[in-house]
């Protein structure tokens, strides 16, 4: 079981390590961009393209947000209470997050399809629209498993240290 | 209820939520979930639901956040943050107090390549603590001038921060930059001069250091180049127009990823690094800007920032008083909110009345950073206290507290420059496109 976990804690920062590349794509094809602008070999698309990068990216990384315990909060409350209460307000709070995530990723799923069946496309490439909601749909549910995870109080390193 | 009444319930409750710990993100969007459904029905939830992680994501115009932050990272990474504090102590090191005014003036330079307050207090402190420590300066003295120094990663553009506000109130992202450079740089001199009226009262405090030959200085500033070369190509080339704000983010990250590539800055760890601090970062403000566009969905469904307007009108107060109030709401505000949440939380509320008191709203935003800042050192939650407790091991947080006092006035008193002479803020941004 913990051999389990910590494979699942191994890919939400492989997924993570997988997001800072397209943010490396996003930028490089920027520079691109404006470089090619200034001798007259502008990238067609650029905008899509960073788009497509950063939506990428953004939901790539943000199931490892919540494993590492990110989202900020104000603490110095919650750590005058006793530590039961403490416990109680955490677990409410890993509850409601997961239901909040469970809610978005169920009505995205339902807002993708309705997308799709439209045929929606990105405005200068035409880069379906599904393209970009995998990786939206894919850090959502990864984010569902973080924060189960961070619930059943397995956190990084980084954070417990 | 009326609807107004229902947002106001709904603020304070975000804000009770806030404070029993629950994460801002989830507090604003269970908030804005639950107004929301009040009002509109579970239709209107399911399709905002639907589609707003999509569409908080989405605009080409938030590619900045990432792309700063990534910036930010990188530059931490790129060993800079020494070259800067071995230039300008080359320079200032032999002034009593010369090593915490050349603390205050490596922020503000490690803050013109980095928009992150707490990157710079963790990148300055690291060098800029064990040097004050070896000369004999004060704990408190040196501890609270890395803190304080770190708020002007805030204001020296770029800055996360007013990227945020920027996108948030429509405002344009090169104005704003640009009208942070002059503030920010008064905020530099304002430290300094906290710091050497300090050391002129208790010279204790602060012993003088050697004076530094000039060849040695020479060298020294030309190993700086790099920072200048960044600063002036992701600022230059917005203030030119050679590229949008947007397109200088992505400029920015690419030439800090060099810088850190040919510093050798990029081993194994400090790459595993970037991936924790950028993923960690970006995460959290994206899913703020998430709770944020549900919560304010709400609030504006309840028209509570119109009854705001109304209210202050028929209350009949001045534009100063009015300003007033908001400036100590934040600032209290400030001592139990990090500075995104604050700003995601209250702006979308309090812009409106403010453009409608005729207030420019980029003059605003800097007023607002400002604020923010100074939340950033005042306890219990001044996030700076914690980073630069961070850095030198059985350092208390009672010790950093105890100097952060006269920073703080001193950014209530730029704050004061700034409500009586906007033009400290607005004269850049005539030029800028």
């Amino acid at each position: 079981m913990k051999k389990n976990l910590l494979r699942l804690g191994r890919a939400i920062t492989f997924l993570a390590a997988i997001g800072l590349l397209a943010f490396g794509a996003a930028s490089i094809v920027t520079v691109a961009d404006v470089i090619g602008r200034r001798i007259g070999l502008p990238i067609h698309g650029v905008i899509d393209l960073v788009q497509l990068f950063i939506m990428a990216g953004v939901w790539l990384i943000m199931p490892y947000a919540f494993y590492s315990g990110a989202h900020v909060g104000v603490d110095f409350i919650v750590e005058k209470m006793p530590g039961r209460v403490q416990t109680v307000v955490r677990i409410l709070g890993s509850l409601i997050a997961i239901v909040l995530l469970v809610l978005m990723a169920w009505y995205g799923y339902v807002t993708s399809q309705q997308r799709i069946m439209f045929g929606d496309t990105s405005q200068e490439l035409g880069i379906p629209i599904v393209w970009f909601w995998v990786p939206l749909l894919a850090g959502m549910i990864g984010s569902i498993v973080a924060a189960i995870l961070v619930m059943l109080g397995n956190t990084t390193p980084e954070v417990t240290q | 209820m009326s609807n107004a009444a229902l947002g106001l319930a709904g603020f304070v409750l975000a804000l009770t939520l806030i404070g029993l710990g629950l994460p801002v993100a989830i507090a604003m969007s269970t908030v804005g979930v639950i107004g929301y459904w009040l009002l509109h029905g579970w239709a209107g939830v399911a399709f905002s639901l639907g589609s707003t992680p999509f569409e908080s994501v989405f605009p080409y115009s938030f590619s900045v956040i990432p792309l700063f932050v990534l910036m930010g990272v990188f530059a931490s990474h790129a060993g800079l943050s020494r070259s800067l504090f071995d230039m300008l102590n080359s320079f200032f090191g032999h002034i009593r107090g010369g090593l915490a005014v050349t603390t205050i003036g490596a922020s503000a330079l490690f803050g013109s390549i980095c928009g992150s307050s707490l990157a710079t207090v963790a990148t300055i402190g690291r060098v800029a603590m064990p040097e004050m420590r070896r000369h004999g300066y004060d704990d408190s003295l040196s501890a609270a001038t890395v803190a304080a120094g770190g708020t002007l990663g805030v204001m020296i553009p770029p800055s996360i921060l007013l990227v945020i506000y920027g996108l948030l109130t429509q405002s344009s992202i090169g104005k704003l930059f640009m009208a942070a450079l002059i503030p920010g740089v008064l905020g530099t001199f304002l430290y300094a001069a906290v710091v050497l009226a300090q050391t002129r009262m208790n010279p204790k405090v602060a012993p003088k250091a050697n004076r530094t030959p000039w060849s040695e200085r020479m060298r020294l500033l030309s190993k700086i180049w790099p920072v200048i070369l960044l600063f002036g190509l992701v600022i230059g080339g917005i203030y030119t127009g050679w590229f949008s704000p947007t397109e200088a983010a992505a400029v920015g990250a690419f030439g800090a990823f060099l810088l850190a590539l040919f510093s050798g800055g990029l081993t194994r760890k400090s790459l595993k690094a970037t991936v924790v601090e950028t993923a960690g970062l970006t995460g959290m403000i994206f899913f703020i800007l998430i709770g944020a566009a549900l919560f304010n969905a709400f609030l504006e469904s309840t028209q509570l920032p119109q009854m705001i307007i109304q209210q202050t009108e028929q209350l009949g107060m001045s534009r100063l008083t009015v300003m007033l109030l908001i400036l100590v709401f934040y600032l209290v505000l400030g001592c139990f909110m990090d500075s995104i949440s604050m700003i995601l939380l209250t702006v979308p509320l309090i812009a409106p009345v403010v453009a409608e008191m005729g207030y420019d709203l980029i003059w605003f935003g800097i007023m607002v950073v400002t604020v923010a800042e100074v939340g950033l050192i005042t306890p219990p939650v001044g996030m700076n206290l914690f980073v630069v407790q961070a850095t030198v091991p059985g350092l208390r947080q009672a010790t950093v507290i105890r100097g952060i006092f006269p920073f703080v006035v001193a950014d209530i008193v730029r704050l004061g420059l700034l409500l009586a002479f906007p033009a400290i803020a607005l004269w850049m941004t005539a030029a800028t496109p």
